[in-house]
Order: structure tokens, then sequence, then C-alpha cells
């Protein structure tokens, strides 16, 4: 199979933000089972290297990307999932087409056949151009990104969706503020259900997030098992200006590794 | 109201978020976030739209029977006033 670069992909993001570190990848990749590793991948490449990631899909994932209504959603399923499988390929040492996925019943891909048993968790999100990858061993793990956008619906989704201290908690802030709150809410709430492999179908407001800009992501309470805050953690990341991202973690003890994805 | 009625509302709080699509050509079986790659956060503003032009608000319990078009013609067809 022909060996595909991963370059340039980040052009114009890898600069966005000096204070939150996106490290280019090294020459050795290892991931700690203390460690949670999460690539940042911009989605603007050329149509011959997706010509090329698009051999890298199985047929059920070719299926699907013929599937898609709009030429740009067929693209970028095609971008990500095959990046998808060049990351997994690297940590796994093993072509990139060869993986092979299953699906968690609210369909949160995982490694099935001869890679089960190596315990590479992952998960992935993409919103306006920019992907992230989330990876970890043995730990489950989500992530979400959003490119803040203003948009009448936000406040009802709040009432709807949100709990009542984060509705609470919401409102308190100055206006200015609350589209970047609503954000931080929202991909926190999101990376939380992916990291369980939950779909929308698990109850949004029965569970409770800090929200405020600039500070700390916290899973403050969890009505259905208050034991379940202590079992996940969450973390705020800082993808590029415009946008807003949080990961979901099992377990407190880990560390965060963030790689930049460059030629 | 009838299922036409129903199946153009759909089509017009669809169109919020998904502008380009030519609606029509959607096939009643097509997986509707799948095929116009409609994120969680896209389906909520969906939902909130159905509610608001509807009437009807569905439990998050529902969500995961409502993957077609023809799934929310059937389920809004029993519920809407």
């Amino acid at each position: 199979m022909e060996d595909i670069p991963i370059q340039n992909l980040l052009e114009g993001t890898s600069r966005a933000n000096p204070v939150f570190p996106w490290f280019p990848l090294p020459e050795v990749l290892l991931l700690g089972n203390d460690e949670v590793h999460v690539w940042r991948v911009a989605l603007n490449v050329e149509i011959s290297y997706l010509h090329n990631l698009q051999w890298l899909l199985s047929a059920d994932e070719q299926v699907r990307a013929k599937r898609f209504y709009f030429q740009k959603h067929r693209e970028y399923f095609i971008l990500t999932r095959g990046l998808l499988r060049m990351i997994l390929g690297r940590y796994l040492e093993k072509e990139p087409g060869q993986l092979q996925f299953g699906y968690r019943p609210y369909g949160k891909p995982y490694l099935i056949g001869e890679f089960s048993h190596r315990r590479l968790r992952f998960n992935l999100a993409h919103s306006h151009g920019l992907a992230l990858y989330a990876i970890t061993q043995g730990r489950e793990v989500g992530v979400d990104i959003e490119y803040i956008r203003p948009h009448p619906a936000n406040m009802q989704i709040a009432h709807r969706f949100f709990s009542p201290c984060e509705v609470m908690a919401l409102k308190a802030l100055p206006s200015h503020l609350q589209q970047e709150a609503f954000f931080n809410c929202w991909t926190r709430k999101e990376a939380h259900i992916k990291a369980r492999g939950m779909g929308l179908s698990f109850p949004l407001n029965q569970f409770s997030v800090s929200l405020a800009p600039g500070e700390p992501a916290i899973l403050l309470n969890v009505l259905e098992d208050p034991q379940e805050t202590s079992r996940w953690s969450l973390q705020t990341l800082e993808p590029g200006p415009g946008y807003v991202a949080a990961l979901a973690v099992e377990g407190q003890d880990w560390r965060l590794k963030c790689w930049q994805v460059q030629g | 109201m009838t299922e036409a009625q129903i199946k153009e509302t759909i089509f017009k709080v669809l169109g919020r978020i998904a502008p380009e699509a030519q609606l029509d050509k959607l096939a009643l079986n097509d997986n509707l976030r799948e095929t116009l790659d409609i994120d969680s956060f896209d389906y909520l503003q969906f939902l909130i739209g159905l509610n608001e032009e509807l009437g009807v608000e569905i439990p998050e319990a529902d969500y995961g029977q409502l993957t077609t078009l023809a799934d929310l013609i059937r389920y809004l067809s029993a519920r809407v006033r």
C-alpha cells in the first residue's frame, strides 16, 4: 500500500494560541497508560491527498461515504476516517488500511479483530474545518469541538437540555461571556456523553459541568450516580481562535499531550 | 395536519440547518443525520424547531427511534394536534 505522508495539514493554525501547547509530532510516538494524546488537524487538503485516503477505507466505510448528500460532507468523512486510520496505524505500527472497526450502539467506533487486545481507545470530532483526535490506552475518552457561532436557538437549547444549575450559571454571567460559556458547556457535555459511548438519548440535563470562561472544566455532578463524578474528568482544549473544545477522560490520574500534525 | 404537511414542516425546519440541500431528493428511508451530516448540536436545534412549529416535544428517550424521514413523519403524525 502506498505510504501517505501527513503533511502541512495544520498550516494556518499551528500558531493559533501560544499559551496552550500543541507540539509537533515526535520521531517516536509512545503512549503511556497515564497519557492522553490529542491530535489537531486542519481539514484543508488537496483533492489528490483525499483520493489517496479514500483507498484506506474499508468497504463499509466506502458505502457510508457514498451516502452523504453533500460532496463536502463526503470529503470530510473520507478525510477524518482516513486520518483516524493513519493515526491509529502509527500507534499500532500497522498499515492504516488493515484496521477494522466495530461500532457501539450509538455509533462510537472501536478497534476489533487482531487489534482489540491493544486497549487503544480513541474518539474524534470536527467542526468548521478543524478536527481533534483523542487517543488513550485503556481509558474511555470523548472529545468535542465547536466553532463558536451565534444562533438564536442557543438559549433555547440551554433551557431545554442544560441542567438547572448550568442555566443559572450561564445567566449569571455578563452577556458578552455567555456565548463562549454556552459552547464551553455544550462541548463538555458532548465530550462526556461521547466518552461514555452514549448518544443524545442520554439525558443531558441529568449532569452538570462548569462553564464560565477561564475557569477549569469540571464535571460537577451526575444525578443518576454521584460516583460518576470521580470516575470521569474533563479538560478544556484550545484548538484555535474562534473554537471551543473539551476532552472527557476516564479517571483522574492522566497527563495530556497535544500534537499538531505537520510535515 | 396531514402527513404531507408534516413532511413540509420537517423540510422547512431542516432547511434552516442544511440550507443548501434540495430536500425533496431525500429518500424516506435515508438516515437524516448521516446523509446530511447533522451533528448533535444542529440536531437539537432541529428538534427545537420542530417543537416550535408543531408543538410536539420529543423526549430524549425517543431520539433513538427517529433516524429516517419516515420515522419522523410517523412519530409526529401520531402526536401532532
